[in-house]
């Protein structure tokens, strides 16, 4: 009998080990799912393909890339809050043990937003202050993943230079947010619309594109 | 190492005095950020970066502060454990400080975040957002009409358009325009591409494109119709429909769009409207957020105000305990036996008087032990000069603790007691008895009182003990006594001392008082009593008959013996007892040896003679010198004819002479052996007293005799048995004569060694028995140079020197 319960007790225990691993599983899994599930619902961005090239002693760059809004994010605009996203195109010249030397840099600057009363989804190009209207979101969203003949630099600018590296990114600019949104969009992954940096071939400055030879 | 040093020393001198300033300019420094977030968090108008660079500072502000209270909490952690003076007190400041100022902070904080909470919940309300609603529907069904006007005058114009050529479709679109009143009209033709475009704006180049859903709508012969915010703040009617009739969207169809625009007032109307209903969806959006972040903007005031609240607590306390803490370190100084702190006064409230009253206790206490150390030092000095009285004492003297265990002794002590000093500390009485057995009459006599309760404290004990030690047989007068049971050590003490000598004094002038008056009481009647006997055997000899005659003849012949031999004993009564006048001269002692027993030569029992070959100068009377050398020759003889030899041997008596050397004094030794039976063995330690003797007929008075002789010679006299092989126990000679003797008796004479030129005292009398000759007074000698007394002193080495080559030479001389 005592032994059975010693037997029993050590059961007990071991049910209650085992109850307490199970709990701590269940924890776990749970903060995975949700991890997983904040993860599903993320914004992003992602520069698929980025293409240069010199015409007219001027450097053109064509991007494609995949934007991915958080339905938070989607809500947002629905509720009238505008996103300003900004195209950062910058060509640098590589430096041994030592950042690299900046060439040149171009910025696109985009506002995404809803137009309430035409229900329409407005693109506009800040700086050009070019505005264009989309009755879808996918509409709008394609359009802005398509930038096409973004005029970066000049190839004058490039002459001599060496070999040089061109870098793009896409960024989501916080401080355009109302101030409430401003300090969990820095941490939140449904806001974080910044890609990575995306390295692009710089083309080679022949003498035919040269601007003042035409 | 030397950096970590330096590092050290930096940190010490520099950083932690910069710390508090730094700190409070932090403080202030957070105290402007969290007035400008605030500020910020009311105005619209501010710049873009403001509000995140002010949070980013405020967080390092706040990490700052929180690093510089971590430190604190460290180092008072690291106290507490160490023990630290006033770390305790610190911990328990601290926590009160931060308790005093927490709960309020705390209650403040919790009211403000329910206060947020409500607050803008309250600001919206469900009918105002109903109201917001049905106006931006209103302001849609404002536009339907104008929409249906313009949709049908589109469709009329692609009617219109329909029949024209390609080539004439450019003159005609903007006569249709025009009477359509669209703002811009636009054909698009296959892949998109524009045919025809008209506008009333001639700046305008390029004309305004519709999104590939309206695109695609028309291309499937649908018509779409929509508003269009444009850039600015004028919207327009789009309008997109099927150009060419009956084709399907494969790209080859045209399409036609027009842009209507609306009336300036309809356009402000419905801005207006979109603006209020912008701002109100916004603000419903974002009222989550806003408390979010008016919620971490209090917790930042919040994390402010506790995280100085610590800060000033531990500074408060710093300087509060300051004094405290050195106070409990100086206290630990004093209490480790360091007197000399002197803690600095540099406050005048009540921890200011504490310190001054320190400093006066320390002072004190400083005097105190310094006068403690003096008297120390006096007991130290008073306990060795104790010790070396006690060491110089001519008594030997014995400490022992309460247990009975031997604690300290003096060198006397062993020299009395024929022992070494290492073997009796810490040792009990009982254990140096077994280690010695020859000390048993000791731990006889006092051994039990040394047991606890048997000997009151201060009580004395006195006993007589005779103990046979390496010098012989000493008599000891031991005392114990019981130390005061409140002294510091308490126990015994025992106190030895030889009076072997001065008993020896005592009995020799008792009995010299005795054979004086013995002899004076007896001489004189005997004469009378002789001259009577005599008187009558020659008066009444020759008158009487032959019976009474024999009877008369006999008595008085017995009368007349006895008398005789009553006149020998008293005769030798009074030469015991007489001190004459010796005349001491230097002579030959192995010259004068030799004519004694030239005397002796042809007598019954042979007297021979060892002589070492050299003279042997002392300075004696040589009559009384030929006395004792009588009385030991005829002692030996007698004693051997009455008790006879044992085993076959002849009996003989051996007369050796020669040199001993003792404690660096040079001694002539005369050494009487025979081949006897010995001395009784109880009877050795009084053989040289009077009336002690083996022999039926002796006087017992020829041992006295010799021992008187040989002590006013200043020599000393020793009696021993010669045991089994040839054990010199008092001569240093080698003896091949004695080497034989298998028993017997054995007398030894040892006289100081006298030096020929010495100043010889004539008339002396009777020497001291412990005087030497080598020891005298200064005065009565002459003026000597060291060189002299150096050669002289060096004399009977050299005379030692040649004897030994001489034995190592020759064999000894036998005469007789």
């Amino acid at each position: 009998m005592g032994s059975f319960m010693l037997c029993w007790k050590k059961t007990d225990r071991a049910a209650d080990r085992n109850s307490a691993a199970a709990s701590a599983l269940s924890v776990f899994l749970l903060l995975a799912l949700v991890l997983l599930c904040a993860q599903a619902h993320a914004s992003s961005a992602n520069i698929q393909r980025a293409h240069a090239e010199i015409r007219e002693g001027v450097v053109y760059l064509d991007v494609d890339l995949k934007l991915v809004l958080d339905k938070e994010m989607i809500d947002a605009m629905r509720n009238a809050i505008p996103i300003n996203l900004s195209m950062i195109s910058v060509i640098e010249s590589p430096r041994d043990w030592w950042l690299p030397n900046e060439i040149a840099s171009d910025q696109r600057r985009y506002r995404l937003e809803f137009h309430a009363l035409s229900k329409t989804w407005l693109v506009t190009d800040t700086l050009e202050h070019e505005a264009r209207s989309f009755s879808t979101l996918d509409g709008a969203l394609h359009s802005l993943e398509r930038i096409r003949a973004w005029p970066v630099t000049t190839a004058k600018h490039l002459e001599g230079r060496g070999p040089l590296v061109g870098r793009v990114r896409m960024v989501l600019d916080v401080n355009k947010l109302p101030l409430p949104l401003r300090f969990p969009a820095l941490f939140d992954s449904r806001w974080s619309l910044n890609s990575a940096w995306f390295s692009w071939t710089v083309p080679t400055v022949g003498a035919a594109d040269r601007g003042d030879d035409l | 190492m030397k950096f970590v040093g330096s590092w050290g020393q930096i940190y010490t001198r520099w950083i932690r005095r910069l710390i508090p300033p730094i700190s409070m300019m932090v403080v202030v420094l957070l105290l402007i950020l969290m007035y400008l977030i605030s500020e910020s968090l009311q105005r619209a108008n501010q710049p873009e970066h403001l509000y995140l660079s002010l949070l980013g500072l405020s967080a390092l502000g706040i990490l700052f502060l929180a690093a510089v209270v971590l430190g604190h909490i460290i180092r008072l952690v690291s106290n507490y454990r160490r023990g630290a003076p006033g770390a305790r007190l610190t911990a328990r400041l601290v926590l009160t400080f931060v308790g005093l100022t927490s709960i309020p902070v705390l209650i403040v904080f919790y009211f403000s975040v329910s206060f947020i909470q409500r607050g803008i919940d309250s600001w919206f309300d469900v009918q105002v957002e109903q109201a917001m609603s049905d106006a931006l529907s209103l302001s849609q069904l404002a536009f339907d009409g104008q929409m249906r006007t313009a949709m049908n005058e589109t469709m009329r114009a692609a009617t219109q358009l329909k029949g024209v050529s390609g080539d004439l479709v450019a003159l005609d679109l903007n006569a249709v325009r025009r009477n359509t009143g669209a703002h811009e009209m636009t054909i698009f033709g296959s892949r998109n591409l524009i045919v025809a475009s008209a506008s009333d704006d001639l700046q305008a180049i390029v004309p305004s494109r519709p999104d590939e859903t309206a695109l695609s709508h028309a291309r499937a012969g649908k018509d779409f119709i929509g508003l269009d915010p444009g850039g600015g703040d004028s919207m327009r009617i789009r309008v997109v429909v099927p150009l060419t009739a009956g084709l399907t969207g494969d790209g080859s169809s045209e399409v036609l769009q027009a842009l209507y625009s609306i009336s300036p007032r309809a356009n402000q109307l419905s801005s207006s409207v979109q603006a209020a209903f912008n701002e109100y969806r916004s603000l419903i959006f974002l009222h989550k957020s806003l408390k979010k972040t008016f919620t971490f903007a209090l917790t930042l005031a919040l994390l402010l105000s506790l995280l100085t609240a610590v800060w000033l607590a531990f500074i408060a306390a710093r300087r509060l305990l300051a004094p405290i803490r050195e106070l409990a370190a100086g206290t630990r100084a004093v209490a480790e036996g360091d007197y000399s702190l002197r803690l600095p006064v540099d406050r005048r409230d009540d921890l200011g008087q504490l310190v001054q009253s320190f400093n006066t206790m320390t002072a004190r206490v400083r005097r105190a032990h310094q006068v403690m150390q003096q008297l120390q030092e006096v007991a130290d000095q008073e306990r060795d000069y104790l010790e070396t009285v006690i060491q110089h004492l001519s008594s030997g003297v014995l400490t022992l603790s309460p247990d009975g265990r031997i604690t300290r002794n003096n060198s006397v002590v062993t020299q009395l007691l024929s022992i070494t000093s290492q073997h009796i500390d810490g040792c009990t009485l009982t254990e140096i008895c077994q280690i010695y057995p020859h000390l048993e009459p000791i731990c006889a006599a006092f051994g039990h009182l040394l047991e606890p309760g048997q000997l009151p404290a201060g009580a004395t004990v006195e006993a007589q003990v005779r103990i046979m030690g390496d010098a012989g047989r000493r008599i000891l007068l031991s005392r114990v006594a019981a130390l005061p049971a409140d002294d510091v050590t308490g126990g015994f003490v025992l106190v030895f001392e030889d009076v072997t000598t001065l008993i020896q004094a005592q009995r020799d002038a008792a009995w010299s008082e005795v054979a004086r008056r013995l002899a004076h009481e007896i001489k004189n009647p005997l004469t009378p009593i002789q001259l009577s006997a005599e008187r009558l055997r020659r008066r009444l000899l020759g008158n009487l008959s032959d019976e009474p005659a024999q009877i008369l003849d006999r008595s008085t012949q017995t009368i007349i013996n006895q008398v005789e031999a009553m006149k020998f004993m008293v005769n030798e009564f009074a030469e015991y007892a007489r001190s004459p006048q010796i005349t001491l001269k230097i002579l030959d002692l192995d010259e004068l040896v030799s004519e004694v027993i030239d005397l002796y030569k042809g007598g019954d029992i042979p007297v021979l003679h060892r002589s070492v070959g050299h003279p042997l100068p002392v300075r004696a009377d040589a009559g009384r010198i030929r006395q004792v050398l009588h009385n030991l020759i005829r002692n030996a003889q007698q004693a051997m004819t009455e008790q006879g030899c044992p085993g076959s041997d002849e009996p003989e008596v051996t007369l050796s002479t020669g040199l001993h050397q003792e404690g660096g004094l040079v001694l002539v030794e005369l050494t009487v052996t025979d081949n006897g039976t010995g001395f009784p063995e109880d009877m050795i330690d009084r053989l040289f007293e009077p009336y002690t003797t083996t022999r039926p007929k002796g006087s017992g008075l020829g041992l006295a005799i010799v021992k008187k002789i040989v002590e006013e010679h200043s020599g000393m006299v020793l009696a021993s048995n010669v045991q089994d092989g040839p054990v010199e126990l008092q001569s240093d000679i080698p003896a091949r004569g004695v080497a034989t003797a298998k028993t017997g008796a054995r007398i030894v004479i040892r006289l100081p060694f006298a030096l020929p030129d010495l100043p010889m005292d004539t008339n002396r009398e009777t020497a001291s028995p412990k005087s030497s000759v080598l020891t005298g007074s200064k005065e009565d000698r002459p003026e000597t140079s060291p060189a002299d007394l150096t050669s002289r002193h060096n004399a009977p080495r050299d005379l030692f020197r040649r004897m030994d080559d001489t034995r190592a030479e020759s064999d000894l001389d036998h005469s007789g």
